[in-house]
């Protein structure tokens, strides 16, 4: 046996150890009833302590729920290590052969970081269904292949902890980042987690501000810490809002008339999400309600000279003054190489 | 296929095939090794070391796995069979990070299109996703069940109950392009037909009309894309579906073997690589604007003393930097020696205001 088939066993025999139990045991329980080379007396403490350190870590990593609990038997508490056969195994919530197979049909659309792991545990469909869904024979079920691929979909740990946090009402206390780079500290129930236009966005109720709010989850910090649970919506809507950059904000919202020549007109009414009025010579008028002025600046000028505002006169105005001062004299601006 | 695992990727599948082989008399060796991604010479090294042969042999009682797990594995047919006690023949229950992960897969998938019968075993398996995430008590028999217990309290009326309107709580909308464009790409693809497209360049500022063998539509980076070979660049070429004005699907039947294609414009992750990225600037940003970058595929990114940021960026086109440049404002500087790009912001903001004036 070489020392990948010792490790091998000797985390299969954890698990099973460790399930088997009727009560939590101690990492020096766990180290005289495992007669591992690497648990074995020979060793030092703090030897073993590394390497069972780093074997909890691995199976926590393979989605193995190991619980810890800490006793005091003496002044000093100890840690107690225990896997709840229950929460291991699936009992009730078992996925038939028919949604497993729609489930890995979805998987070989779509690739997302962690997802094919998940499959491990799920199991496979039987090999009829697996036939249905065109599998190759012997090929893995969730292997993507490049033809298959239609959707490449980003995702990590805070999306994970949000969704879950969110699913199990939990209200968090997190740090926020706004679009100018300062930071605050929110408290926020969150409600759901929803990807749209390329990011992730959580929807919520903002304790502190009392309103319903949409955060940019990129510019959520950790730690995200749980602070209690939470039992019903406070808000007047469910679901995050399809909201464009210029909606967000707080106060009254300005309406703002746009002008898009014919070339972009299908472009803009897409991208703002609005059909507006189509005139006569293919160009139209959108009519945006903005709360965040620099964000439509942005729209407006992404659109070169294809675009200009129409109304008010002072949002107008604005956007006058603002590309004047790249027409004046204004070295600041480029910096022509220095040493 | 993988070459070869670790023993925590072994250990991992040792589990999760363990319950699939059990509740079967035996199976073969070899779908082991398919279906769970298991390198043959591995799974043949493991089995050996973890059959009830060899762990006789050992009699070692503190070998708790092989005591309590049986897998008898039978070279001559390539079988392998397994018993195990209940608490491990169940399969193992999915923690709420992966069935978050398996939620956004399926929610994706069904953002996408999929077929009607299909989509309806797929909210069987979303809507149990969410009651793993939720991480309530189980139990739940029917499928009616699932559905009144995961129900999102924050629905508007308790009395609605299509499947549709189930809330979950994770959301994917690819949304983006205009679905006739879509579908009239997708229709083409799957009827090998050439199309005529009019496409505006954004980094350009440039309107063209293009003719296209298309050989894939998918989503990535935020955007809806179409690869195929352009005659006009007589190239592969990656085409926003959001910038497609119009398009016209010809009655040329183009040839379905592109084998011999550079594959690069197929996948997803490969966006920026297949742009034509010919310069390379330096800009130097206020913190307030350090979000326009976010996306950009960078070069190089420095935090400079005076609390700028600097990054070096690659850019296609001279339009997409000047609106850039533009819309940043006095929050960005650009560092060149290339008085046609210092010249640049002026020049648009020019041709812009004429509009005003």
């Amino acid at each position: 046996m070489n020392k990948h088939q010792q490790k091998l066993k000797r985390l299969l025999n954890l698990t099973t150890t460790l399930l088997e139990s009727r009560t939590p045991l101690t990492a020096k329980q766990l180290r005289e009833r495992l007669a591992d080379e690497a648990y074995s007396s020979d060793k030092s403490d703090t030897a073993f302590r590394r390497t069972f350190e780093r074997d909890k870590k691995d199976l926590i990593s393979m989605g193995v729920p190991i619980e810890v609990r800490k006793h005091a038997y003496s002044e000093l508490p100890v840690d107690h290590y225990y896997i709840d056969q229950s929460v291991y195994a699936e009992r009730d919530l078992r996925f038939t052969s028919g949604e497993l197979s729609a489930l890995l049909l979805a998987a070989r659309q779509v690739r997302l970081p962690g997802a094919t792991k998940a499959f491990l545990k799920t199991g496979i469909p039987d090999h009829q269904e697996l036939k249905s869904t065109g599998v190759a024979e012997g090929s893995t079920p969730y292997e993507q292949t490049e033809a298959g691929l239609v959707v490449d979909l980003p995702f990590n740990d805070t999306v994970s902890t949000l969704a879950s946090c969110a699913a199990r009402r939990k209200a968090i206390r997190y740090r926020y980042r706004k679009a100018d780079g300062s930071t605050s500290s929110r408290e926020v129930e969150p409600w759901q987690i929803s990807f749209k236009e390329g990011r992730w966005y959580m929807v919520g109720w903002d304790r502190h501000r009392r309103h319903e709010r949409n955060f940019r989850i990129d510019r959520i910090r950790h730690p995200i810490v749980e602070i209690g649970g939470f039992t019903s919506p406070v808000g007047q809507t469910a679901g995050i809002q399809a909201m464009k950059p210029w909606e967000f904000g707080s106060g009254e919202p300005v309406e703002v008339k746009i002008w898009v020549d014919a070339e972009l007109a299908g472009w803009a009414s897409q991208k703002s999400g609005t059909s507006g009025c189509l005139q006569a010579d293919d160009s139209l008028i959108l009519k945006l309600r903005v709360r965040n002025r620099p964000a439509l600046r942005t729209f407006v000028l992404s659109m070169l000279e294809h675009a200009k505002i129409l109304e008010p006169q002072w949002i107008k105005d604005e956007l006058v003054a603002w590309l004047e001062f790249f027409v004046v004299d204004r070295p600041s601006q480029v910096d022509v190489t220095e040493e | 296929m993988k070459a070869s695992l670790n023993a925590t990727q072994r250990a991992a599948r040792l589990l999760g095939f363990i319950p699939w082989v059990a509740e079967q008399e035996s199976v073969l060796l070899d779908d082991i090794v398919s279906r769970f991604d298991y390198p043959r010479h591995q799974l043949i090294a493991d089995l050996m070391v973890l059959s009830s042969e060899d762990a006789f042999v050992d009699d070692d009682l503190s070998d708790t796995f092989t005591n309590v797990v049986s897998i008898d594995w039978l070279p001559e047919n390539d079988r392998v069979s397994i018993s195990c006690p209940k608490w491990l023949s169940d399969p193992m229950r999915l923690n709420g990070d992966e069935a978050a992960r398996l939620m956004a897969v399926g929610q994706a998938s069904l953002s996408v299109d999929g077929e009607p019968g299909s989509q309806s075993l797929l909210l069987r398996a979303l809507t149990k996703l969410q009651l793993m995430l939720n991480d309530k008590k189980r139990g739940l028999n029917t499928r009616s069940e699932y559905f009144e217990y995961a129900r999102n309290p924050y629905k508007r009326s308790a009395s609605e109950s299509a499947e549709e309107d189930f809330d979950f709580t994770i959301k994917i909308s690819l949304k983006g392009a205009a679905k006739t464009i879509l579908e009239d790409l997708r229709q083409a693809i799957t009827e090998c037909k050439r199309i005529e497209i009019e496409y505006y360049s954004y980094a350009r500022d440039h309107f063209s009309v293009r003719t296209i063998d298309p050989l894939k539509v998918f989503y990535g980076r935020g955007a809806w894309y179409c690869g195929g070979w352009c005659h006009i660049a007589n190239n592969e070429r990656l085409f926003r579906v959001d910038r497609i004005r119009s398009l016209k699907v010809t009655d040329v039947t183009v040839a379905t073997d592109h084998s011999e294609w550079p594959t690069q414009v197929l996948d997803p992750a490969r966006i920026f690589d297949t742009e034509r990225h010919q310069k390379s600037v330096t800009l130097r940003l206020d913190r307030e604007v350090w979000w326009a970058v976010e996306q950009l595929p960078l070069q190089k990114r420095r935090e400079l003393d005076d609390g700028r940021l600097e990054v070096d960026l690659v850019v296609s086109e001279l339009p997409w930097l000047a609106r850039l440049l533009l819309q940043l404002g006095p929050h960005v500087g650009l560092i060149t020696e290339d008085p046609c790009m210092a010249s640049l912001c002026s020049t648009t903001a020019e041709s812009i205001l004429k509009l005003y004036r």
